[in-house]
C-alpha cells in the first residue's frame, strides 16, 4: 500500500533534488527490466521483501546495480529495504566516482 | 507377491516436448531430436535440448538465481502432480509433511558454472544457481513440500535411483506420495568439450547429426547429450485408491547394485545382479518381462555389456524379451535419463506400444538382441516393462513396472 499523499511510481529523493537527478527512476526502470516489477507497482518507500524480492534476489539486483552504473556497493547495502534508500545509496556511489 | 508401488502421474520437458502422449507418439514414430549445437567448437557437436519456455512457471523474478536444471525440474515435477491431480496449494492438500521429493541430477547447474568460467563478474548467486541439489529444493519449495527433499548425484543413474530411493520410502511408510524423477541440463560448450574428451559422443557426417545415435548397430559410435526433466507421482495402490486417482502403472520391483570394479567400464555381472534383484523383488520371472527400456548408450562397450547382463539373466528366454534404447531418439539425459525412461515405459504399458530401437540398420552380432524394429512396435500383449540405467561409478538401477 503506498502512503496517502505520495505518488505511486516515479519519484524522485527529495535530498537530491535541484542538485542532481535521484538514481531512483533508473533503479525503477533496472528493478522492471531485470524482475518484471512495474514502477506502478512498487511504492518507492514500499518494502521491497514484501513485493517478493527476498534476499538472494536483492543481492542479485545489487550486483546488476554495479554492473549498470560501474560502481561498487558494500555489504551493508544489501540491508535496505526500500528503493528509495537504494537510490540514496546509489547516488552517493555514482557521487564518490564522479568524483 | 510384493504389492510394489503405484504411479499416478507422469511429467516430462523432454527434446520432444512436454506432452506425454505426443512424445511418446514421435517416439514411435522413430522421430529423432538429436540437432548440431555450437558450431564454433572445433569437433562437431550434437545434442537434444529442449524448446522450454520458461515464463509458463516463473516470473522474472522468480528466475533470480535459479538455473535451468531448476527450472526445467519444477516444470516437469509440476506436470506430473497435475497429471496425478494433486494440487498442493489446495485447501485441504495431502499434509505436507508427509510428501517426499526424490530427484537424480547428475550435475546441477551448468550454464550457472559455464558463466562463472566466463571471463566476467562472476554472479553472486552462482553457488546456489550451481549447487546439484537446488532442483529438488526449488521443487519443494513450489509445491510446499515439508518431508524428505533429496538427491540423488549418481551419474546416470541418478534419477533411476530417485524413483526406486522414493519407492522405497512409499513402500515403508515414510511418505504418503513422492515427487521421483530427475533433471539435467548441462548443454554448455564446455561440458560438450569434456564430453568428446571422454571419448564417449557419437561422430556423425555433416548433415547426419540426427542418426548419429546407433544403439547396438554395427556402426555405433557413441551418445549425444540431451537434456531435460522428468518425473513420476508415486504413492501406494491404497492411498491412490482413497483419493480416487488413476493409476497409470505400477512400479512393481527395483533393483540397485554396484560393479565395484572400474570407475567407468561396466560390468555385465554388476547389472545382472540389479536385474534380478528388481525381478525378485517383483516376484516375477524374466520370461514375464515383455519390454527393456535398455540403457543403451550406443557406446562400443556399453551395449555389449548391457546384451551380455541381460544373457546372464534371461538365459534361454531372451529373446521373449523385445529391447529398444530410445537414448537414439531423446539423447541420453544423463542424470534425468532414467526418469524419463521410466515415463517412455510407463506410457509402453499403457498404450501397448514400443518404441523402435532407430538408426540400426545392422545388428552387432555382439548384441544380438530382439531389438523393437521400427514400423513393428505393436505390443498388445505387453504386461511388464523393465528401464534400465547404468552408471558411470559402476551403481546400477534397474527399475521394473509392471500395467496397471
Amino acid at each position: 500500500m503506498s502512503p496517502p499523499g505520495r505518488p505511486k511510481g516515479g519519484y524522485r529523493s527529495a535530498q537530491h533534488e535541484g542538485t542532481s537527478v535521484s538514481s531512483l527512476q533508473d533503479l525503477q526502470a533496472l528493478i522492471h527490466e531485470k524482475f518484471g516489477i512495474d514502477p506502478a507497482e512498487l511504492d518507492p518507500h514500499g518494502s521491497m521483501r514484501e513485493k517478493g524480492v527476498d534476499s538472494l534476489a536483492l543481492v542479485e539486483f545489487l550486483f546488476a546495480i554495479e554492473d549498470r552504473f560501474g560502481i561498487s556497493l558494500s555489504d551493508k547495502d544489501s540491508n535496505v529495504d526500500t528503493l528509495a534508500e537504494l537510490a540514496v545509496v546509489v547516488d552517493k556511489a555514482r557521487a564518490k566516482q564522479a568524483a | 507377491m510384493n504389492p510394489g508401488v503405484a504411479v499416478t502421474g507422469i511429467g516430462a520437458i523432454a527434446p520432444h516436448g512436454d506432452d506425454p502422449a505426443a512424445l511418446f507418439a514421435a517416439l514411435l514414430r522413430g522421430e529423432s531430436a538429436v540437432r548440431p549445437v555450437f558450431p564454433d567448437l572445433p569437433k562437431a557437436a550434437a545434442a537434444a535440448t529442449v524448446a522450454f519456455d520458461e515464463s509458463r512457471w516463473f516470473t522474472k523474478l522468480q528466475l533470480a538465481g535459479v538455473d535451468r536444471v531448476s527450472q526445467l525440474a519444477v516444470a516437469a515435477a509440476d506436470l506430473a502432480l497435475r497429471d496425478a491431480g494433486v494440487d498442493t496449494a489446495a485447501a485441504n492438500p495431502i499434509d505436507p509433511e508427509r510428501v517426499g521429493v526424490y530427484v537424480g541430477c547428475g550435475m546441477g547447474g551448468a550454464a550457472a558454472l559455464e558463466t562463472a568460467y566466463g571471463g566476467g563478474r562472476v554472479p553472486p548467486l552462482t553457488i546456489p544457481a550451481f549447487m546439484p541439489n537446488a532442483p529438488a529444493a526449488h521443487v519443494a519449495m513450489r509445491q510446499h513440500v515439508q518431508g524428505p527433499v533429496l538427491t540423488y548425484s549418481v551419474a546416470c543413474a541418478s534419477s533411476a535411483v530417485a524413483i526406486a530411493e522414493a519407492a522405497a520410502a512409499v513402500q515403508r511408510g515414510d511418505v504418503d506420495l513422492a515427487i521421483a524423477g530427475g533433471s539435467e541440463a548441462l548443454i554448455v560448450p564446455g561440458v560438450v568439450l569434456a564430453w568428446q574428451a571422454m571419448q564417449t559422443l557419437a561422430s556423425f557426417e555433416p548433415g547426419a547429426a540426427a542418426t548419429a545415435v546407433r544403439p547396438f548397430a554395427t556402426d555405433r559410435s557413441g551418445f549425444a547429450l540431451g537434456e531435460g526433466a522428468a518425473f513420476v507421482v508415486l504413492e501406494s495402490s491404497e492411498h491412490a485408491r482413497r483419493r480416487g486417482a488413476r493409476i497409470r502403472a505400477t512400479l512393481a520391483g527395483w533393483g540397485l547394485s554396484s560393479d565395484a570394479t572400474h570407475l567407468t567400464k561396466p560390468d555385465a555381472p554388476g547389472q545382472a545382479r540389479a536385474l534380478r534383484a528388481a525381478l525378485r523383488r517383483a516376484d516375477l520371472a524374466p520370461r514375464d518381462i515383455g519390454y527393456c527400456n535398455a540403457h543403451g548408450t550406443a557406446t562400443r562397450i556399453g551395449d555389449v555389456v548391457e546384451r551380455d547382463a541381460l544373457a546372464l539373466v534371461w538365459g534361454d528366454a531372451l529373446d521373449t524379451l523385445r529391447v529398444s534404447s530410445t537414448k537414439a531418439l531423446h539423447g541420453h539425459l544423463l542424470g534425468a535419463a532414467g526418469a524419463l525412461e521410466a515415463v517412455i515405459t510407463v506410457l509402453a504399458l499403457e498404450r501397448g506400444a514400443l518404441p523402435p530401437n532407430a538408426h540400426c540398420a545392422e545388428v552387432d552380432p555382439a548384441c544380438r538382441l530382439n531389438l523393437v524394429v521400427p514400423g513393428a512396435t505393436d505390443a498388445p500383449e505387453l504386461r511388464a516393462a523393465i528401464s534400465n540405467s547404468f552408471a558411470f561409478g559402476g551403481t546400477n538401477s534397474v527399475l521394473l513396472f509392471t500395467r496397471a
